[in-house]
């Protein structure tokens, strides 16, 4: 069965059919929620909060890419789990030792020794901190193009602004992001140091 | 170097474009525009190279797993089942909407009653006596000058909103001219038949009664008490003697002021049928009165002048006047008052034949000035019809005789010539009262402009007695109708008095409203709430 039948099916109120699209969207969706968050926690309750509310709105689907349709309801879900996290910014110290949050999370990949595990946690945690520093429209569009790989169209139908607009966020967020690393040099590994040699 | 040589614009355009060059999105002409900036600059092509090492060092981001799968169930899918929907107190909300909605009519109904009288009796006919001694009552305080001119017709729906007892309202009447009123009441009973042949209407006996319970509560003043007892006593004697007994009880009433519209034996008979009030006068005096028209075409004796501005009551009230004039009344009685006209037709109890003669006052004082003296009398016709044209002088500014002020006017008939009836000369007074009518009416008569055409001459029912304000017909209401003294106190006084209880009620009502108003909205902001 085609996503296409899936989804009609899902219109028809067939939960099951709908599962089937969370189960094929769930992974991308909490990496765009929480490379927008930043928080795990807030990442999944972003993400089911936009499972349910796509859901409820998936008769309001008209055709075009399910997948574009489902990340809008997931940056929007993201964006307001991020402004209910801004105004309550002190996470109790129960819930930060209950959840870690993906500082704690360290794949170990079987071909990383672990030296190199530590050193990619640690360019990872500035990157998601640079990430975070960025103004909410030019981090959705960087992480959408950068990190899942959208391409300038399907962002602007996610982010529904022009794709002019897409391309000036997205470079300011680069450019932006490339000089907080560039300032946080010395914080780099070595090997992931931002470096020109004419 | 050659990069620092490129414009400085493109640079800046090429600077932008990297984002979009390492993502190949962008055009031709820009994709040549930034390699040949970036040949020319080494500063942009380590811009290029730092941020190629940005999007590779983002794009290496390792992929986050889940930390739980999203699946939804059917209990995350099903609506959520409010609770039913209840109200204030537990009850459903469509009682309460139900009891707002009644209570909102409730207000719209009393607010409605108020101003239209629906919650005052409105239809019923107040009874004759009560009437009588409103009338009284308010005839103690000059007519308000803001009357209506339409006050003519309302008086008849104020008349019958008052629904108050008799009892009630005797005892508050304290006024000399009131108590004045119960011995003409004892005066009438004296006359006999004569006088209850006036009572044409089923009210008078009840404003009789009523007016003997007043009489009964009300003590007179040492100085009305002779003659009142002598009232008393002259019951069932003859006419004559009796008109003594309603001459001393005249003659006991205080002055009246000048201002003071009715006349205290207008005011006080509570005699429910005649139309005016009349009352003995000698002969003499009867034919001097009018004498004034000497261009009459009937020869009348001259007036004395003294004797003429005499009220009725002081002329009967002569000492030793064996021919005291005998109160008639005047039936079928219209009067109307136009610029320059007052025209007065009626019938009285004369004999055919007879000569009336009329003369004005103006709050008290002789006006006949006023009048062309050939139009001062009249010749009474078969069955005692009488009509007076009375026209102004046309030297007269005065035509109207419209004023803001309270003015008081009266007409008194007087019965003369030879073929006066066995009973002797009669006179009788009616008085009218112009104060009580619109400031654009009243105008002419301060710049003595005559009324326009096309304004309907004012006219008005005589009434000045409690029984004829009884007897109002359900006339259709014109704001033409200008009411006499008394009909227009009596209609006018009431509703002054009454005016305070209207407002509060109103008031009360308007808060009513507000309440509901107040509790309708809150009512939806907690369902509001509850629906969450």
């Amino acid at each position: 069965m085609d996503e296409a039948q899936i989804i009609t099916q899902a219109q028809k109120g067939s939960v099951a059919a709908f599962n089937q699209l969370i189960m094929a969207y769930q992974g991308l969706a909490y990496n765009v929620a929480y490379r927008i968050t930043g928080n795990q926690e807030t990442a999944a309750d972003a993400c089911q909060d936009a499972f349910l509310k796509a859901y409820n709105a998936i008769n309001q689907h008209r055709g075009g890419s399910f997948k574009s349709w489902l990340m809008r309801i997931v940056t929007n879900a993201s964006y307001d789990h991020l402004r209910y996290k801004s105004r309550r910014p002190a996470d109790s110290l129960e819930e930060i030792t209950e959840n870690p949050g993906p500082d704690s999370v360290k794949l170990v990949s079987d071909q990383e020794r672990p030296e190199e595990h530590v050193l990619r946690d640690e360019l990872n945690d500035l990157l998601q901190f640079g990430i975070n520093l960025l103004p909410e429209e030019q981090r959705v569009v960087l992480v959408l193009n950068d990190v899942q790989g959208f391409s300038y169209q399907e962002i602007a139908e996610i982010i529904d602004q022009p794709l002019g607009t897409v391309k000036s966020r997205l470079s300011r967020a680069r450019r932006r992001l490339r000089d907080y690393l560039l300032e946080q040099q010395e914080l780099l590994p070595g090997q992931y140091r931002l470096n020109y040699e004419p | 170097m050659a990069n620092d040589k490129q414009p400085q614009e493109n640079i800046e355009r090429a600077r932008d474009l990297l984002s979009p060059y390492l993502d190949d999105e962008i055009s031709t002409e820009e994709r040549a525009l930034v390699e040949q900036a970036i040949a020319g600059s080494s500063e942009l092509r380590r811009e290029l190279e730092t941020l190629r090492q940005t999007i590779s060092l983002v794009a290496a981001l390792p992929p986050m797993p889940a930390p739980r799968p999203f699946t939804l169930s059917e209990a995350d899918v099903r609506p959520v089942q409010l609770p039913a929907r209840r109200g204030f107190f537990s009850l459903p909300i469509w009682v309460g909407s139900a009891a707002l909605v009644a209570a909102t009519l409730i207000c719209v109904v009393a607010i409605g009653g108020v101003y239209f009288n629906g919650l005052f009796g409105a239809g019923q006919l107040a009874p004759a006596s009560e009437i009588a001694l409103q009338q009284d009552q308010a005839a103690s305080e000059p007519a308000p000058a803001e009357a209506p001119a339409a006050a003519g017709a309302a008086a008849e729906d104020t008349f019958r909103e008052e629904g108050e007892p008799a009892q009630e309202i005797a005892p508050a009447v304290e006024e000399p001219a009131e108590e004045e009123s119960v011995e003409m009441m004892a005066e009438q009973e004296a006359e006999g038949g004569a006088e209850k042949e006036l009572l044409v209407e089923e009210e008078a006996e009840v404003l009789e009664s009523e007016a003997m319970e007043a009489e009964s509560i009300e003590e007179p003043s040492e100085e009305e008490a002779a003659p009142a007892q002598e009232n008393r006593a002259s019951a069932g004697d003859e006419a004559d003697t009796m008109t003594d007994g309603a001459g001393e009880a005249a003659a006991a009433a205080p002055p009246q002021p000048a201002t003071a519209s009715p006349l205290p034996l207008v005011q006080a008979t509570p005699a429910p049928a005649p139309t005016a009030v009349m009352q003995a006068t000698s002969i003499a005096e009867a034919q001097a009165a009018p004498a004034t028209a000497g261009e009459a075409a009937l020869a009348v004796p001259p007036v004395d002048q003294d004797e003429a501005q005499k009220l009725p009551s002081e002329i009967a009230s002569e000492p030793g006047d064996d021919n005291a004039a005998r109160l008639v009344e005047i039936q079928d009685r219209t009067l109307s008052v136009t610029p320059g006209l007052i025209e007065l037709t009626g019938s009285i109890e004369v004999e055919p034949g007879s000569v009336l003669a009329a003369s004005l006052r103006r709050n008290g004082a002789l006006f006949d000035d006023w009048a062309d003296p050939g139009t001062l009398q009249t010749v009474v016709q078969p069955g005692g019809r009488f009509m007076f044209a009375i026209q102004a002088r046309s030297d007269r500014t005065d035509q109207t005789l419209y004023s803001t002020e309270p003015v008081t006017y009266e007409i008194i008939i007087t019965s003369i010539g030879a073929d006066v009836p066995s009973t002797g000369p009669v006179t009788a007074v009616i008085p009218f009262d112009m104060s009580a009518i619109p400031a654009p009416l009243a105008t002419p008569d301060a710049t003595a402009t005559p009324l326009p055409t096309s304004t309907p001459p004012p006219t008005s029912t005589p009434a000045p007695t409690a029984s004829v304000i009884a007897r109002v017909e359900p006339a259709a209401p014109t704001p033409t109708v200008i009411p006499e003294t008394g009909q227009q106190t009596t209609a006018t006084a009431p509703a002054s008095q009454n005016r305070p209880g209207r407002l509060i009620i109103t008031a009360i009502a308007l808060i009513l409203g507000l309440l509901v108003i107040i509790g309708l909205i809150g009512f939806w902001w907690i369902v509001r709430k509850q629906r969450g």
